[in-house]
């Protein structure tokens, strides 16, 4: 799994560890660009279940290094891109991105 | 009124909203909107620091209780949550419930932050983890396409299991 950023350098290069569409997802995580963090990959799994229609998509992103501040930026990360992917399903317009300017540090408790 | 202190957070879900701080208050706080995207409940709430919260079924009963704690229009509010039906959940101790609400470029970030005083276990921290994805996200789909979610959802059983177990 390969993603680029918008300057079109390579952010991403990761194994895909588990695919069975459309069910399940697994790959590894480790951003690439220079200002990130160098730390051992993490893993991020989504789970689709089926409901009446809708989806319910379970994002589980673990195996982080003790003290990881990766795992800071993806708290706040995921639920800014959950959010417009969901409004970009539904409305066929993703939210406005510049919520990357507002993002606060946030703390996340243990099994939040 | 309740000492805020001894709380602490243990489940947070943050959800952005193509919306207007306005809005977003707005359907936390009115039962136009609780009746759709939570479950056919209405919502009572005093404008106040202090005033009496109630969330209610449709027949009637009061399904939570509480108290507002921090009213700060549009952007924070937080109340104390004892749920009060089913009549075995009236045994969990109080929590808190506070929302905050931020513009975040064109839309609202709203964080749902649920704060307990005593060590919770996770069986009974399931009912949120599973519940407030499901309510939030059906509101954030009724703000912005007008439509709520169909969700049919039941407490976990590990969680009732739990409660039993409480003495």
């Amino acid at each position: 799994m390969t993603a680029t950023s918008p300057t079109g350098g390579l952010s991403h290069r990761d194994p895909i560890i588990e695919s069975d569409p459309p069910r399940r997802l697994v790959y590894g995580w480790k951003p690439l660009e220079r200002d990130k963090p160098d730390e051992r990959p993490s893993r991020v799994t989504f789970e689709l279940a089926p409901f009446k229609g809708q989806t319910r998509l379970t994002v589980i992103h673990d195996e982080f290094d003790e003290g990881s501040k990766i795992f800071g930026m993806i708290s706040n990360g995921w639920p800014a891109v959950l959010s417009s992917l969901k409004t970009f399903l539904e409305t066929g317009r993703p939210l406005d991105p510049s919520w990357k300017d507002s993002v606060q540090s946030c703390t996340v408790e243990a099994g939040a | 009124m309740t000492a805020i202190g001894n709380f602490k957070p243990r489940t947070v879900y943050v959800t952005y909203i193509a919306s207007t701080p306005e809005k977003v208050w707005q359907a936390l706080t009115s039962s136009d909107f609780t009746r759709k995207y939570f479950w056919d409940r209405t919502v009572e709430i005093e404008p106040r620091q202090g005033g009496a919260f109630v969330l209610r079924l449709p027949d009637g009963r009061s399904n939570v209780e509480g108290e507002v704690i921090v009213w700060e229009l549009p952007r924070q509010l937080t109340v104390s949550w004892q749920v009060a039906w089913p009549e075995e959940f009236r045994k969990l101790p109080e929590c808190l419930v506070r929302y905050e609400i931020d513009q975040a470029g064109d839309a609202v970030r709203l964080t749902m932050t649920e704060s307990h005083s005593w060590d919770v276990p996770d069986a009974i921290l399931s009912g949120g983890r599973s519940g407030w994805p499901a309510i939030l996200s059906s509101l954030k789909s009724l703000l912005e396409t007008g439509k709520p979610l169909s969700i049919a959802m039941a407490p976990p059983t590990k969680m009732i299991e739990a409660i039993k177990r409480l003495t």
